[in-house]
This record gives structure tokens, C-alpha cells and sequence, in this order.
């Protein structure tokens, strides 16, 4: 019941932004006994490859070998204590300096401080991945010179084009060039970060491409999205497998809005709700197979479940076959019970409830006055409050 | 490929399953557009139309459109805009409307309740000659369809539901749907009404 609440506060307060965030909290708290714990570090061991017999050896590892690992000497933390301090300082410095003197500064200039600085902070990075004690740095050099590098190159472009307005070639050019750099550096080094620097921009560059090719946004979508999703389920495979479930996660998203834009502009967008749900409900469903990602799972099946009843209940509505929605809820309701999932259960309870109260309020309120009305939805609530409680417990 | 598909759950069922449902489902959804016949009757509607605050009414009495205008007591700015869709070329053309000069606020004082009751009909040359049929189903069985009625009547359909989607105008029927294109409130503007569809001209 509290989660029921929950997530009615959510849905009220925060709109369409709060279904993810529900849908995260469901699989936080799906682990709540042994056998559900044993599946969690089960979907763990397969999503980072980790044997039995690994395992065993971190368990029967004394505990004293890993804090005394993880212990800096308090020099370290100064040093890098240190170390941030000065980059903020001298960060904070270039970007005041800029602000302050930036319109009385000629073209060489502006691109020296932004475009130069950027390169030099790349230089500084480079160093500091083949120095073993400087490796911390790596994060925020990348940071910064991420941002240097692509306002520099904006910048630099600003100042050799002045009238040109063609905001596409520009950013299709810095793109392309911040992919050059990180791409590179990625196959040198090959860091978690710069594996993720190189997709976003060049995924971004991809984008601006097909763009300024003609591509409608929907088929731009279905493509990157279909590709980033491919790409998502060969990480898993890497060492780069952290990445995996966010590349999994924004290409399902990406590939299923180019999904939902095309079928609504060739139909119609209660149509486009029910068949990306499926779609969305399907990569679900291919994730629970896999045994891979249960927060993903949770939210792919709470998410397209909710398009899906949204879309039916647009199509049905005061159709003569409006109660088919009461039918397929019930389906779905067998479905979650056999898919063993909390948030499908979750938003098919929903779904139950809302048409019951919608149908009630409709059919019954000037028949026997609302007051019964009222009584009997309560009475249809608990009913069914009872069967899914019943439920979620057999999950 | 099967055995790569069975080895590849995440694949299958995330991209595989997907494309295949909508390549299957918008095969299927142009299939009323092969069995029933294309709209053969221009269809005149009209954009930025607000209802009951409006202070121009465009009516069709004896299969004639006619346009009313009231004067505007509080100089609104909204004036509704004009259209006829040709389906058999697909194009939209703006009829235009020239309204009257709008009132002289600096002089309150000369302003009379008469002035502001005033209704004057105006000569659009464009509808000169059309023959109005203002049922809602045309005599070919096309039904104009547009605004929230179409779409997005929920309150979970107003949270999914792009905006772009909710106020497009479409002729249907029997399952075949024509899109009027660029009727969506990024070209025209809030509010699309039926004004008829053009039987002679």
C-alpha cells in the first residue's frame, strides 16, 4: 500500500520524469529474502562474467587484505587533496580571465584560451595516464578538456567563419573532430571514459550527419537508436562493460521514439502507444531471459506496459468494445505472474483500478448515486488490492 | 542467424521482435488505403478558431459560406485563417480574408454601443461559387477528423502524447486515414474547425 501511495505521490508531483525513478526503486527493493538475493548476485556474476569459483576466493579472502588495500597513507590524500585544489584554481583562473577581458581580446586570443588551453590540457592528460601516480587525473583532465576542446573548436570556427550561420557543418565538424580525439586515445589507452567521450560524440556527429542529409528525425532515431542498442549488447562482451546497460538503456529509449514517431505519423499516436509498448515490453522480456539488468527489466516492462494501456484505453474508449481493456488487464495480470515482475504487476493493478474507477463514475453514479457508487469501487479496490497482494507475494 | 538470435536474447527481443512488429503492423495499416477510395471533395477548415470569443463566425447557409465579422470591442489579436485542402494533389491553399480596420482606441469616447454591435458580412472572392455541403461526412463517406477528439483524450495519453499529435486534422474512413499536412499547431495555429466540403464550383 505504501508503494501504491508512493507512486500515486510521484505520479501527481512529477509527472512523466517520475516513472523511471519508481521503476529504479522497484528493483532497489526486489531484493527482500535469501532466494531473491541469490538470483540478484546470480544476474550479477553473468553481467560482469564473474565465475563460482571467483567468487569463493573474495569470500574466503580475510577482511583485513581489502581495507588495508583500499587505505591511502594520509601523504596521498594530501597530494591528491592537492592536486584538485590547484586544477580548480587554475581552471577557475582561465575561465575569469576569459569572462573579464574576453570582448577586448582579438581572434588569436579567444582561440588560444579556449582551443589552446584545451590542447594543452590534453597534453597534461596523455602525461598523466603514462605517469602511475598522476592515473586519478585522468577523470577530471577529461572532463576539462572535453570542455575546452569543444568550446574551443566552436569558438575557433565562430571566429574564421563570422557570417556563416550554418549551425549544422559547424557542430558536424567539432563533432567530428572530438571523436578524432577521444577515438584515438581510446584505442591507445582504452579507458572506460574515453570509450564513452567517443560514442557520445560520435554518436552525436552521426546524428548532425543524417540530419543534413534529409533524414527525418524518426528514421535518424530508429538508426542510431538500433545501432547504439547493437552496440550496448557487444560492450557486454568487453572490458567496457560498465557502459553496457546505459547504452542499452538510451538505445532502447532512442530506437522506440523513432518507433513511436513513425507509426503515429503514418496511423495514429494511440496506435504508436500500444505497439512501442509491446516493443518496449519485448526488450523487457529479452533482458529477463538474459538475466541481465534487473532494474532495466523493471522499468522496460513498467514504462511499455503503461504506454500500452494508455494507447488501448485511447483506442477502446466509448467504443462498444471498451471492456476488452478490463479483459487485457486481466491477461497482463496472469502475464506478470508468470513473468515473476513486480512493476508489470504494479502497473496493471493500476490500469485495473483507474478504468474500474473511470467505468464506475460513468455507468453508476447517477444510477444508484455516487455515495453506493463509492462504496462498491472500495469494495472492487480491496478485491483487488487482495489478488495482488496475493500475487506479489507468489513473486 | 536462428541460433545466433537464440544465443542473443537481448538482441532478439530488444531490436529483432520491435522492427519486425511495426514493419508488420504498417504493412497491415495500408491495407485500407488499397481497398477504400481516395477523398474526392475539397474540404475547407478553419485554423486559430476560439470558439464563443471569436468575433468572426464563418456559417454555410444554402451551401453558401458565408463570413460574419463582429466588431471587436477588445482589438484582439487572434483572427482565424482560412483553408482548402485539395486531396487529390495533397495541397493546402489560405483563403484570404480581409478584415476591417480595427477600432481607434485613443477615442473612447466616440465609440458607440452601436459600433460595437456592429456585424458586417465580408466578400471573400475565393468562396464565390462553391457550392457548401456542411454535413460532417462528405457524399464520398470521408469524415473530417481533427483536435483532441482524435487523440490524447487521457489523462495517460495527455503524459505520452507529443503535442504535435493533438491538434493534426485528418480525413478518414473505414480504417484509411489522410493526414492534412502541416495542420499542426507548429504551422497554423490552436484550434481547427470544420467549416464543409466543396461540392461544385
Amino acid at each position: 500500500m505504501i508503494g501504491l501511495l508512493a507512486v500515486i505521490f510521484v505520479f501527481l508531483l512529477i509527472g512523466v520524469w517520475g516513472w523511471p525513478l519508481v521503476a529504479g526503486v522497484l528493483g532497489l527493493s526486489s531484493v527482500a529474502d535469501k532466494p531473491a538475493a541469490l538470483q540478484h548476485i546470480r544476474q550479477l556474476m553473468i553481467t560482469y562474467d564473474i565465475a563460482p569459483a571467483e567468487v569463493e576466493k573474495a569470500f574466503d579472502a580475510p577482511a583485513s587484505i581489502n581495507s588495508v588495500a583500499r587505505q591511502r597513507s594520509k601523504s596521498d590524500v594530501a597530494k591528491a587533496l592537492f592536486i584538485y585544489l590547484g586544477v580548480i584554481f587554475v581552471v577557475a583562473g582561465i575561465g575569469t580571465y576569459v569572462g573579464m577581458f574576453w570582448d577586448s581580446m582579438g581572434s588569436l586570443m579567444r582561440i588560444f584560451v579556449t582551443l589552446g588551453v584545451g590542447y594543452i590540457l590534453l597534453i597534461v592528460l596523455v602525461w598523466a595516464l603514462h605517469e602511475n601516480e598522476m592515473q586519478r587525473l585522468a577523470l577530471p583532465l577529461t572532463i576539462a578538456g572535453v570542455f575546452f576542446l569543444l568550446g574551443g573548436w566552436l569558438v575557433f570556427i565562430d571566429e574564421m567563419f563570422p557570417n556563416s550561420d550554418n549551425w549544422r557543418a559547424a557542430t558536424l565538424f567539432v563533432f567530428g573532430m572530438m571523436t578524432l580525439h577521444f577515438g584515438v586515445l581510446f584505442s591507445k589507452y582504452q579507458h572506460l571514459k574515453f570509450a564513452f567521450t567517443a560514442l557520445f560524440f560520435v554518436y552525436g556527429f552521426m546524428h548532425v550527419g543524417l540530419d543534413m542529409l534529409g533524414i527525418s528525425t524518426a528514421n535518424i532515431a530508429i538508426i542510431l537508436g538500433a545501432s547504439l542498442f547493437l552496440v550496448g549488447a557487444a560492450l557486454e562482451k568487453s572490458p567496457q562493460r560498465v557502459l553496457a546497460g546505459a547504452a542499452l538503456l538510451i538505445g532502447t529509449c532512442w530506437l522506440n521514439s523513432g518507433l513511436f514517431d513513425l507509426i503515429a505519423m503514418s496511423t495514429a499516436a494511440n496506435w504508436a502507444s500500444i505497439i512501442t509498448g509491446v516493443c518496449v515490453m519485448s526488450t523487457a522480456y529479452g533482458l529477463h531471459v538474459a538475466d541481465r539488468y534487473p532494474r532495466l527489466i523493471g522499468l522496460g516492462y513498467f514504462v511499455g506496459s503503461i504506454m500500452f494501456y494508455s494507447g488501448l484505453f485511447d483506442l477502446v474508449n466509448n467504443t462498444s468494445i471498451e471492456l476488452i481493456y478490463l479483459a487485457v488487464t486481466a491477461s497482463i495480470l496472469y502475464g506478470s505472474v508468470v513473468l515473476q515482475s513486480r512493476a508489470l504487476l504494479l502497473s496493471t493493478v493500476l490500469a485495473m483500478l483507474s478504468y474500474i474507477g473511470y467505468f464506475s463514475a460513468k455507468y453508476f453514479s447517477d444510477f444508484l448515486g455516487w455515495p453506493v457508487t463509492l462504496v462498491l469501487m472500495g469494495i472492487a479496490f480491496l478485491g483487488i488490492g487482495t489478488i495482488a497482494i496475493k500475487l506479489k507475494k507468489k513473486i | 542467424m536462428k541460433s545466433y538470435l537464440r544465443d542473443n536474447p537481448t538482441i532478439a527481443f530488444g531490436l529483432g521482435l520491435p522492427l519486425l512488429l511495426v514493419i508488420v503492423f504498417l504493412l497491415i495499416s495500408g491495407i485500407p488505403s488499397l481497398l477504400v477510395k481516395p477523398p474526392q471533395y475539397d474540404v475547407l477548415y478553419v485554423t486559430d478558431y476560439e470558439g464563443y470569443r471569436n468575433t468572426v463566425q464563418i456559417s454555410v447557409v444554402d451551401q453558401k459560406a458565408s463570413v460574419i465579422y463582429q466588431t471587436d470591442a477588445y482589438n484582439r489579436n487572434s483572427t482565424p485563417r482560412l483553408w482548402r485542402y485539395n486531396p487529390k494533389t495533397g495541397a493546402v491553399r489560405e483563403i484570404p480574408i480581409i478584415f476591417p480596420p480595427r477600432l481607434d482606441r485613443s477615442e473612447e469616447d466616440s465609440i458607440s454601443s452601436e459600433d460595437l454591435s456592429k456585424t458586417t458580412v465580408l466578400d471573400v472572392p475565393d468562396l464565390d461559387g462553391l457550392a457548401i455541403d456542411s454535413f460532417s461526412i462528405a457524399p464520398d463517406g470521408y469524415e473530417f477528423n481533427a483536435g483532441e477528439d482524435r487523440y490524447s483524450r487521457n489523462v495517460f495519453g495527455r503524459m505520452f502524447y507529443s503535442s504535435r499529435y493533438g491538434y493534426e486534422a485528418a480525413l478518414t474512413k473505414k480504417g484509411r486515414s489522410i493526414r492534412i499536412p502541416n495542420s499542426s499547431q507548429r504551422y497554423y495555429g490552436r484550434d481547427i474547425q470544420f467549416i464543409g466540403w466543396v461540392v461544385s464550383q
